[in-house]
């Protein structure tokens, strides 16, 4: 058996005796990243990593302790240091929590490879996604941020119950985020893969249209303030979903936090707006056969013709609510149980780009959320302000590019307003899967 | 200390077997502490421990870097011969001797994180609770924490350098929700220091708390900002993070090195209006952003960026120095033995000016006061940043006049600095955490009250 395990049955034994039961969480990794710089090799980083989260239940009460010493000696003290803090929180609630029971889960295949690169292959990757970049346009003064990684996750729940499941996988990434510059004009761009095969990778490809990115923005204008039909590129929708992200958690419901308390069942979106939470999706980065608490994923429907459908539960929220349980517990080792979505897919449309593009007099086609969420989403109350660029089109036709705007609204206007989906998919690489989305009007502040 | 110097030693001449010209490793031992009150009840207790080392190689400008969890003497010199063996084929060298270098700290603390008696951190935490919902019946939920962080670094390197040092951190914060008239709003305060967490004892904890709910009850009845450009007044203390993204990130070699910063080679030049000067101080007592070493032993400064206009520095760490030839400014930072250093900020701020708050209120027309500046970030190559705006007021014929919500700033860093116009005499410095290169790690902003003569607004349309 492995020391891992014999020392959990340990720490097994030490809460039986003191009331208590006990989960434990293990992830760690290893990962390879490789950077070139001005045609030279940069860095080479090579890390390992793993961490243990104990999760103590006390009755009602759960208190969380954890370390990257893996020792016998460290995982004890640990436990010790969970149970003082599950002394120390206080639930306003009766009922105790339970743990996931064991269970069978679906076997994944395909996601962790053995397969050998020798070193050259990957150094050769990493160096063409920057000066493919370099030699690609005389516009491209440099490549600020370009890499390659081999990852290698993994993920053990282990419980009092019995319980113990494992998941690992293996992937590709890498990126290159080329800045153009033509007169006064600056403007940086990027694309990036992921892959679980090696074979699949093609570093020029994503060099190449991180430079048209970059290249086809430069003498952006600065686009008249008002109101604009706009489609959000594939690439960036993911933003909205960001937003909407944590209103499916039962425990934010639960708290008072989320703007999707007490609308279940309710129509508060478009027609159009379709959404399912597919932990089983590939192509998507956050595929899991089970959850952190070690429950057996499966697939949730959240939209359905813009009616709000379900909650993510995880087993406690799941009774505390009456809901049904959806095996959505997210935690890391460091941190308390929370509630959060795996892969999440938006039903594609009809449509093409073009046919999007060219379905008002104005369009702005949206492609760079210039800052992060931090910088401009308000999630209490679902307004945004989001500095933006893109490119203006009339009757479908490109006009020019633009910057230096503001999108602003809130997210809940905006899921009402969606008015068509396109028929593409983005690329792999992301856990949120959508098309280009064409939404009504938004308002746009600029020159 | 964390592990025996000969131990050190060999892991450095098997990180220089096979022909680094140098080599350092970084140990850490951190401990960790998240307290929560919710729903008015004790909720979250978390504490735990981050322990490991990373080790760095330079064959020229190239760097190797690994990380390990084993930190016996087995586990370091493989991870050593791991990283040389990865790159190098070169002939192997000796590392020099290791000498402790002593230095006094700069920093003072109280009780460890794990001494202090958990009932005392928990009164503070229901304080805020307590006088939150007695200041207003609006208020839906309160959600207050404490954050400590006791981190003890040992960093050695090929040239003998060996060093020790423990840095503590504490942070509370609020989150105030409030429901009035059928409107949700939200709104958070925060404190903290560089230090132990006795000094909220003598913190106002019932004014901040009482802040966050005036806030969150005053966006409630806000209108929404207007859109375009307009002077802008940003206020001091957190309203330096203007500074941080427009300008700061773009001076630190991590981008300067590649070429990708608007203030590549602008070394002498007059870069922003001659009322700006601006600083990158490490060695503020018990400042957010200071240490007594940086994540590479040596030792912190303080830098002058900018003095009244032209650039005097960037902000460099050990391969930014190698790659540039600048001097290091004891700036090489990370979050934790998993990310390889680079340079970053420390405290940066604009220097007092010699203006008064009053006259540029009362110079503007029609802007925008912002009071409360929120997260933000930048593209250090093009320098085009952004940020939220928390809490802001119309400027209208000299006067502040009506709240309003929803307001954010974009910009240029370049023009924008040129725009300064007018500098106050009130410096104040706020804590952020920095996301970059090297993880999120404690820096401080600040300056006084800015007037920036025209600034994009994002707003409403109307």
């Amino acid at each position: 058996m492995d020391t891992v395990k014999t020392t959990f049955q340990t720490i097994v034994e030490k809460a039986r005796h003191d009331g208590a039961k006990v989960e434990m969480l293990i992830s760690g990794g290893e990962s390879l990243s490789i950077g070139y710089s001005k045609k030279k090799l940069e860095s080479f980083e090579s890390t390992q990593s793993q961490m243990a989260g104990l999760r103590v239940i006390l009755g009602a009460s759960q208190g969380y302790a954890y370390t990257e010493n893996l020792s016998e000696e460290s995982l004890l003290r640990t436990y010790v240091e969970a149970l003082n803090n599950a002394k120390t929180v206080q639930s306003g609630d009766a009922a105790a929590v339970e743990l996931v029971k064991p269970q069978s889960v679906k076997v994944m295949e395909g996601l962790f490879k053995t397969e050998t690169v020798a070193m050259d292959k990957k150094l050769e990757v990493a160096r063409l996604l920057e000066e493919k970049c370099l030699d690609k346009d005389a516009r491209i003064t440099a490549v600020p941020y370009s890499g390659f990684s081999e990852n290698v996750s993994f993920k053990r729940v282990l419980n009092s119950e019995g319980l113990d499941q494992e998941f690992k996988q293996s992937y590709y990434s890498g990126y290159a985020y080329p800045l153009a510059k033509e007169g006064e004009s600056s403007k940086m761009g990027g694309e990036g893969f992921f892959a679980r095969n090696f074979a699949d990778i093609n570093a020029e490809k994503v060099a190449h249209d991180g430079v048209d990115k970059a290249v086809s923005r430069l003498g952006a204008q600065k686009l008249p303030t008002g109101n604009y039909a706009v489609v959000i590129s594939r690439d960036e929708f993911p933003m909205v979903l960001q937003m909407i992200y944590q209103y499916f958690s039962a425990k934010e419901v639960h708290e008072g936090k989320s703007l999707f308390q007490g609308k279940l069942g309710q129509k508060i979106a478009s027609e159009k707006f379709e959404l399912l939470d597919d932990p089983f999706e590939t192509r998507g980065t956050a595929v899991r056969p089970f959850d952190d608490e070690g429950a057996a994923s499966q697939k949730t429907v959240l939209f359905e013709k813009g009616v709000l459908k379900n909650f993510l539960s995880n087993l406690e929220y799941a009774k505390k609510m009456n809901l049904p349980h959806t095996a959505h517990a997210r935690r890391s080792p460091a941190s308390q149980q929370a509630i959060g979505p795996t892969n999440l897919v938006v039903a594609k449309g009809e449509q093409s780009l073009q046919e999007l593009l060219s379905s008002h007099d104005k369009v702005v086609y949206l492609t760079e959320f210039s800052g992060g969420l931090h910088a401009g989403f308000k999630e209490s109350t679902g307004d945004f302000s989001m500095p933006a660029e893109g490119f203006l089109y009339e009757n479908g036709k490109k006009i020019a590019p633009v910057d230096q705007f503001v999108m602003s609204g809130n997210v809940l206007d905006l899921l009402r307003e969606i008015e068509a989906m396109g028929n593409e998919y983005n690329k792999p690489g992301s856990s949120f899967i959508c098309p280009d989305v064409l939404i009504k009007s938004l308002s746009f502040a600029g020159a | 200390m964390i592990v025996q110097p000969h131990i050190l030693t060999k892991a450095l001449d098997a990180a220089l077997s096979t022909g680094a010209d140098f080599a350092d490793i970084f140990l850490e031992d951190t401990y960790s502490s998240q307290l929560s009150v919710l729903n008015s009840k004790p909720e979250q207790a978390i504490v735990g421990q981050l322990y490991g080392a990373g080790i760095r190689l330079f064959f020229g400008h190239e760097i190797v870097y690994v990380t390990t969890n084993d930190l016996s003497e087995t586990g370091l010199v493989k991870a050593a011969l791991n990283a040389a063996q990865s790159r190098g084929a070169g002939a192997a060298s000796k590392s020099m001797p290791l000498l402790q270098v002593p230095f006094d700290t700069i920093h003072t603390y109280g009780e460890k994180p794990w001494e202090m008696n958990r009932d005392r951190k928990f009164r503070w935490l229901n304080t805020i609770d307590q006088v939150s919902r007695a200041r207003n019946s609006a208020v839906t939920q309160v959600d207050a924490g404490l954050n400590e962080k006791f981190q003890r670094v040992q960093i050695a390197n090929s040239r003998g350098l060996m060093a020790y040092d423990e840095r503590a951190y504490t942070r509370i914060r609020m989150q105030t929700f409030v429901e009035h008239n059928g409107v949700k709003e939200s709104a958070s305060e925060d404190e903290g220091h560089m230090g132990t967490s006795e000094i909220y004892d003598n913190i106002d904890l019932k004014s901040l708390a009482e802040q966050s709910v005036d806030r969150a009850m005053m966006l409630t009845t806000a209108a929404y900002a207007p859109a375009g450009e307009m002077p802008v007044v940003i206020d001091n203390a957190f309203g330096g993070v203007i500074f941080h993204e427009a300008c700061g990130h773009g001076l630190e070699t991590t981008s300067v090195a590649k070429d990708a910063s608007v203030f590549c080679g602008k070394l002498g030049q007059k870069i922003a209006h001659e009322s700006v000067t601006a600083i990158d101080d490490g060695t503020i007592e018990n400042g957010w952003g200071s240490l007594n070493m940086d994540d590479e032993g040596n030792r912190t400064k303080k830098t002058t960026l900018i003095e009244n206009g032209v650039l005097k520095s960037y902000i460099v760490d050990e391969m930014g120095a190698r790659q540039t030839g600048y001097d290091i400014t004891g700036s090489g930072r990370r979050q934790s033995y998993k990310y390889a250093p680079a340079s970053r900020m420390r405290n940066t701020f604009i220097a007092a000016g010699k203006d008064k708050f009053e006259d540029m209120i009362r110079d503007v027309d029609y802007g925008l006061y912002a009071k409360k500046m929120g997260g933000g970030s930048v593209n250090p190559g093009t320098g085009d940043y952004n940020f939220q705006v928390g809490e802001a007021y119309i400027i209208r014929n000299g006067r502040i006049e009506e709240p309003v919500k929803g307001a954010c700033l974009i910009g240029r860093g370049i023009d924008t600095l040129g725009k300064i116009t007018k500098v106050s005499d009130d410096l104040k410095l706020a804590r952020g955490m920095c996301g970059s290169v090297s993880g999120s790690i404690p820096a401080a902003v600040g300056q006084p009250q800015i007037l920036v003569s025209s600034l994009m607004v994002g707003g409403r349309a109307k």
